[in-house]
């Protein structure tokens, strides 16, 4: 089985099957484009993504690399999430933002979608005041009725 | 959790430790005064209010600006005889007062009638959004990072894009960053919505949906929830500048809401306001909708038609189904007026019956009108109809019993022959095979739609292999037809690319083994002229659903397609349309005077909505218009008048021997 060696932000390399480093997007055009597929040999600079994050996305690509590919029917969206994904996905906020981030950068569609959904269940039901103070959001904006009020008082 | 104390839509804030709260969970510090008499003038309701705690603020709206003007005439005697309590209504003032202190306005919201020298006012919480803390705090700001603020736009589009409506209008409402972001992917996601996608919400979060994504909905449909119907009309009509396709039905229209809904909106291209109470007086909101192509205003029985030549002359498509109370001079000058209908739809208009086509011909309406869908009784003169100019296609509902005049026919063969291209007749159970025979020979017909015709027998289908140009055929529960007569069909018919047999009990498999047999000889010596392949609709024959495991038949999915499923979809009918003709029917000239008189109000509608604080339940309780929706009336497919059963209900007519 071919592999595919990828170097995090930090210097670290990473030797992983074709396979699941194709569940990115974009390291499959990366290596069709430079027709690196049978230099073994090359190392895929990531610089976007450091060692933690990439051996999480390493973890997670290679639980999936034999997943059916889904279909683009918007209608057909699910909004569950597996128990592993679940699991997986049971980090602290910088972790799962940063996923996003590297999930975004990599165009790793499955993983993308699962992180959003979970940011989507973690603001589904709140008001916005818990939305801030779940994500240390400061408030930026205020109502003109308050300003008014504000003026008024004083 | 906190809970609403008592009926929602009247009291809307809660209790919770000594404060009060909106839906929206925001304290409340600001409350609106409404149904205020007049001699309450605010020197006597400050006081009044600085017993509960400190003012900061107090106003009171509505003088003589607002009053009522005592009608003049007529009209105006006979409706102060009808409603003399109505008059004192629009004397009422409203207005707002600011509490320093939220505990403050918690005790001046325990009762929600006041008395004040003896005079009774009412009180409520203010909106969410005009409460000083709508948006939460500063103070409170959490030490950490916002870790969620380094994503891209990109990714947190995406995080909304599987938020549920209302925590997609939360999210909008956490920060400016997310505010743009929510812009960005409702231009994309809310181009089509649904009332429905309310359900649930509270004003604050309906108003901002239409306040940032009402000019970006192209598409908007459904029932408006009763309980916010005014004030979604006002959001509606402030916003959804960009509506081209708008379908309400079942939902309390009255003057008021008309107004409020398109008073702003040119663009509306189809339009379908079906059950939903409307009065004639309403009809004038519809005058400026310049592009509308295509109305409906179905089961709509208080509408006499006063205002219907009013409608915009770019109307094409207009459906009366079952608009029971429309006066038939009426009918004519909205046709004299509408020069570019091509297509009526006065199926269960009962003042259609007299001599309203025998008019519509002579005065020459309607000249481009295309397509008529009616139904017809016993005194309806519908001879003339073939005489309209441009007619192509005609769909008649009638009653079982009735016999189709021969000279009808007579004048579509000799006048429409090689023009009527689609021919629909529901309900005539007994009409007789020579009039059938003459069908034959509308040799431009494209499509021929007979339900339920007892006399359609074999040597009738013999006559129908002259219509060559015939593309789709309906034979619904003709029980006399046999698999001879329909093969012949087809063999003749070589553009008959799709038939309908429907419960004909005696259709049976082979009728499919001969077609497929002939038609494949035919491919093989070169012969087909036949266009393929061929739909079947065999629901209720005796072809059984096993047929298509047949491997001469699968084989031959080229040439005939099976369906075991309805063409006609679901049953939407429930309900006898008996109600139609039975309920409601009669007219009370005391409506329409007090709809006339709603026109006054689109200039108040505007003063109120620019001040921000109409509610929806103030003034309405006393209207009217609120008994307009005493009967609804189910809304049914034009072209679909069947019953659970599948038994032919009649378009608003209905007679004992349907069955």
């Amino acid at each position: 089985m071919p592999f595919v060696k990828l170097q995090s932000s930090d210097g670290e390399i990473f030797e992983t099957d074709d396979r699941a480093a194709k569940c990115s997007g974009t390291i499959k055009t990366l290596l069709k484009d430079c027709q690196l597929e049978d230099a073994e040999s090359q190392i895929i600079p990531l610089p976007n993504v450091n060692s933690m994050i990439l051996t999480k996305i390493l973890l997670w690509v290679n639980h999936h690399k034999d997943d059916e590919p889904v279909d683009d029917n918007e209608e057909d969206r699910t909004y569950s999430i597996s128990q592993w994904d679940a699991e997986f996905l049971q980090v602290d906020q910088g972790t799962l933002f940063e996923l996003i981030m590297a999930a975004n950068y990599l165009d790793i569609r499955g993983l993308m979608e699962v992180t959003c959904k979970t940011v989507a269940n973690m603001i589904t039901g709140r008001t916005p005041e818990e939305i801030r103070r779940l994500f240390n959001i400061r408030k930026d904006f205020t109502s003109s009725e308050e300003e008014l009020v504000r003026n008024e008082s004083e | 959790m906190a809970h609403f104390v008592s009926n929602p839509t009247q009291q809307n804030y809660y209790f919770k430790n000594n404060l009060c709260y909106t839906e929206d969970h925001v304290p409340v510090q600001k409350l609106y005064l409404h149904s205020i008499p007049p001699e309450l003038r605010e020197d006597v309701l400050l006081p009044h209010f600085n017993n509960y705690g400190k003012v900061v603020r107090m106003k009171i709206f509505g003088n003589d600006r607002y009053r009522r003007m005592p009608q003049r005439g007529l009209r105006g005697q006979a409706r102060q005889q009808h409603e003399p309590q109505r008059c004192g209504k629009w004397q009422m003032k409203t207005g707002y007062v600011f509490f320093a202190n939220p505990r403050d306005a918690a005790k001046a919201l325990h009762s929600r009638v006041h008395h004040v020298n003896g005079r009774r006012l009412h009180v409520k919480a203010s909106d969410s959004w005009h409460q000083p803390a709508a948006y939460g705090s500063d103070d409170k700001h959490p030490p950490g990072d916002a870790h969620i603020l380094k994503i891209t736009d990109h990714c947190l589009s995406m995080v909304v894009e599987y938020l549920p409506l209302s925590d997609q209008l939360h999210f909008s409402r956490t920060c400016t960053r997310f505010r743009g972001v929510y812009l960005l992917v409702t231009r994309t996601i809310h181009r089509s919505m649904d009332f429905c996608k309310f359900d649930g919400l509270t004003v604050w979060d309906i108003k901002d949906f239409f306040t940032l994504s009402g000019r970006y909905v192209k598409e908007f449909k459904g029932v408006i929830p009763e309980a916010h119907c005014e004030r979604m009309c006002d959001f509606f009509g402030a916003n959804c500048v960009n509506v081209k396709s708008l379908e309400i039905t079942e939902s309390k229209l009255n003057t008021r809401n008309m107004n409020k809904l398109f008073f702003n909106n040119e663009k509306i291209e189809d339009l379908v306001l079906s059950s939903c109470g409307l009065s004639d007086g309403s009809l004038m909101s519809l005058r400026k909708l310049n592009k509308l192509k295509s109305l409906t205003i179905a089961y709509n029985p208080k509408l006499n038609g006063t205002e219907l030549d009013k409608l915009p002359v770019s109307i094409e498509t207009i459906v009366l189904t079952g608009c029971t109370g429309l006066l038939a001079n009426r009918l004519i000058q909205m046709c004299r007026i509408l020069v570019n209908l091509k297509d009526l739809n006065v199926i269960g208009v009962m003042s259609a019956y007299s001599n309203f086509y025998e008019t519509l011909v002579k005065k020459n309406c309607c000249p481009s009108l295309e397509t008529l869908r009616l139904s017809i009784d016993d005194e309806t003169n519908y001879e003339e109809i073939p005489k309209l100019p441009k007619l192509k296609h005609v769909q008649i509902a009638t009653l079982p019993r009735l016999n189709i005049r021969s000279r009808f026919f007579d004048h579509l063969v000799s006048m429409k022959s090689q023009q009527l291209e689609q021919f629909e007749l529901y309900g005539a159970k007994n009409l007789p095979q020579h009039l059938l025979l003459q069908l034959g020979k509308l040799s431009s017909l494209k499509n021929l739609i007979l339900v339920r015709v007892d006399d359609v027998r074999d040597d009738v289908l013999e006559e129908f292999t002259q219509l060559t140009n015939l593309e789709h055929i309906t034979l619904r529960l003709c029980h006399n037809i046999t698999d001879t007569g329909v093969m012949r069909l087809i063999l003749a018919c070589h553009k008959l690319q799709e038939l309908n047999l429907e419960d004909c009990s005696q259709i049976t498999e082979k009728l499919v083994h001969t077609v497929i047999k002939r038609v494949q000889h035919q491919i093989k010596f070169r012969q087909n002229e036949h266009q393929l392949p061929i739909d079947l609709y065999v629901q209720g024959t005796k072809i059984q659903e096993s047929l298509e495991t047949d491997p001469i038949v699968a084989g031959a999915k080229n040439i005939i397609r099976l369906h075991f499923t309805s063409q006609y979809g679901p049953y939407l009918l429930h309900l006898s349309m008996s109600n139609l003709l039975l309920d409601d029917f009669d007219y009370d000239p005391h409506e329409l005077e007090q709809d006339t008189d709603d026109e006054m109000d689109i200039f108040d509608d505007h003063y109120m909505f620019d001040m921000g604080f109409l509610s929806e339940n103030d003034l309405e309780d006393s209207d009217p218009d609120s008994d307009d929706l005493n009967v609804l009336y189910p809304y049914v497919h034009a072209s679909y008048p069947y019953d659970a059963n599948g038994d032919f209900m009649g378009f608003g007519i209905f007679d004992s021997d349907s069955d």
